[in-house]
């Protein structure tokens, strides 16, 4: 499933306390680091292929049947 | 009595025709204050009594009168009522024929707001711990407004702007008028029924208090509070407020304002995610430049980089005299150990038997054993004779030991 931008976000904000909290080990901040790096690009990937749409609610009805 | 008795109907139905001939009773306006009001559900009329202080008056409106009302007649609200007098011919009532109803002093836009306020306040409609938040970054966003107005233009503009990321979904309904409640009823309903939706907007542009009169309605308002989906309203300018403003999560001063509250600027996110990575590199840099400092701090500590002084500690701070003193201490040992060895060495040569030999001494040896006593010889044996020049062989013909002959 694909993850939504918010549940992106909220894990890299998670991280960055994680790392801000300074409790960390090495090789956690390396992996933290790699996680983070992730979802930044998840985060980007959704800011910069964003295009908006605007569907009729009778297009969305047959849509969200659909699924 | 000689004249033709009327019927009591014919009586009541002349009467009837004077006041109703009289024009001055077909279009009155009078006011007082409601009382013995009775709200014939099932027939829709509504029935009171017009009183003031010192005189009362039977009225009647009828439904498709009481229909228009906005407000809800009750005992004790001060009116202006309009209408025309006549009797009902079936009990010879006198009574008032109510056209029109409006509060006294109040308009009855006003009052019917200020009505509806009250009770749907007190049934807890508007609660504050009722309101949910709105989404801080959605998807998708329903957006219920005339086709048509410039509302939906300002909505679409700002959320296409500031968060493209977001699907807008068009939900066209009329926002005045006899069908905006109904249509927007039913439009609710079918967003209710949908999942994904993030956030509703609703809302209208600007426009007369009767404009913006649909957003005051009771079943509307109840609608929006059912929704399971968190809603912003939006109706008219920041000055107007109406009861669904009450009612919705977030109420927005105007169309655009309601779209910015919706969602976020997608510029500012860019930048919080691209400060996020910086965090995330400088962390992860700064983390190795501590341990680099730490790492450096071992190295150029002075265990490691003067093992010795360290070991040996402060009596032999310095090496050199350290290693003087290994030294000459090896020295002495040395030349102790090469006069030893000179000694032993002349020691050697001293007991070499050739050295012996050379001095008239022979070895003797029995069949390649060296003869040391003459117990290792009997009488007959060969044995060989070496002296420093040659060898010869002897016969034992004789044997005699220190105490005699054996």
């Amino acid at each position: 499933m694909k993850i939504s931008f918010e549940e992106s976000l909220s894990s890299l904000e998670k991280i960055i306390a994680r790392l801000e909290s300074g409790e960390c080990s090495l090789d956690e901040s390396i992996s933290l680091f790699e996680e983070g790096v992730k979802y930044t690009n998840q985060c980007r990937t959704a800011l910069n292929e964003a295009k908006a749409k605007i569907k009729s609610l009778s297009e969305f009805e047959k849509e969200n049947s659909v699924d | 009595m000689n004249r033709q008795a009327l019927t009591v109907r014919q009586l009541n139905l002349y009467v009837r025709s004077l006041i109703e001939g009289d024009i001055r009773l077909s279009d009155v306006l009078v006011t007082g204050e409601i009382s013995n009001f009775k709200n014939h559900y099932h027939s829709g009329h509504l029935y009171f009594t017009l009183k003031d202080k010192d005189a009362s008056i039977r009225c009647v409106m009828f439904r498709s009168s009481a229909a228009k009302l906005r407000f809800e007649a009750q005992d004790g609200l001060k009116v202006i009522l309009r209408g025309r007098v006549s009797i009902y011919e079936k009990d010879g009532q006198y009574q008032f024929y109510a056209e029109e109803m409006q509060p006294s002093g109040v308009g009855d836009i006003a009052l019917a707001f200020e009505q509806i306020k009250e009770k749907l306040e007190k049934e807890g409609l508007f609660n504050p711990e009722s309101k949910r938040p709105i989404p801080k970054y959605p998807t998708k966003i329903a957006v219920v407004t005339s086709e048509t107005g410039a509302a939906v233009r300002d909505i679409i503009n700002v959320i296409t702007r500031r968060w493209p990321i977001a699907e807008i979904i068009m939900c066209p309904v009329a926002v005045q008028g006899q069908e905006a409640v109904p249509e927007m009823l039913n439009t609710l309903d079918r967003i209710y029924s949908l999942s994904g939706i993030d956030t509703v907007i609703i809302g209208r542009g600007g426009g007369s208090i009767e404009d913006l009169w649909a957003f005051n309605d009771e079943a509307l308002a109840r609608k929006l509070y059912e929704s399971p989906i968190p809603v912003i309203s939006a109706v008219g300018h920041e000055t107007d407020f109406t009861i669904c403003d009450f009612v919705a999560d977030l109420r927005a001063p105007t169309p655009s304002a309601a779209a910015e509250l919706a969602v976020p600027d997608i510029e500012e996110i860019k930048a919080k995610t691209d400060k996020y990575y910086l965090i995330l590199k400088t962390f992860l840099q700064g983390k190795y430049n501590n341990l680099k400092v730490r790492f450096s701090a071992c190295l150029n500590s002075q265990c490691l980089k003067n093992p010795v002084d360290f070991i040996v500690g402060r009596p032999f701070e310095n090496l050199d005299r350290l290693v003087e003193k290994i030294e000459s201490i090896s020295e002495k040992l040395y030349t102790a150990s090469e006069n030893k060895l000179c000694a032993l060495a002349g020691r050697l040569e001293a007991m070499s038997p050739l050295k012996v030999i050379s001095r008239g001494f022979a070895v003797v040896s029995n069949k390649g054993k060296a003869v040391t006593t003459v117990k290792d010889i009997k009488l007959g044996d060969e044995v060989d004779i070496k002296l420093s020049d040659g060898n010869f062989k002897c016969s034992v013909i004789d044997i005699e030991n220190q105490e005699g002959t054996v």
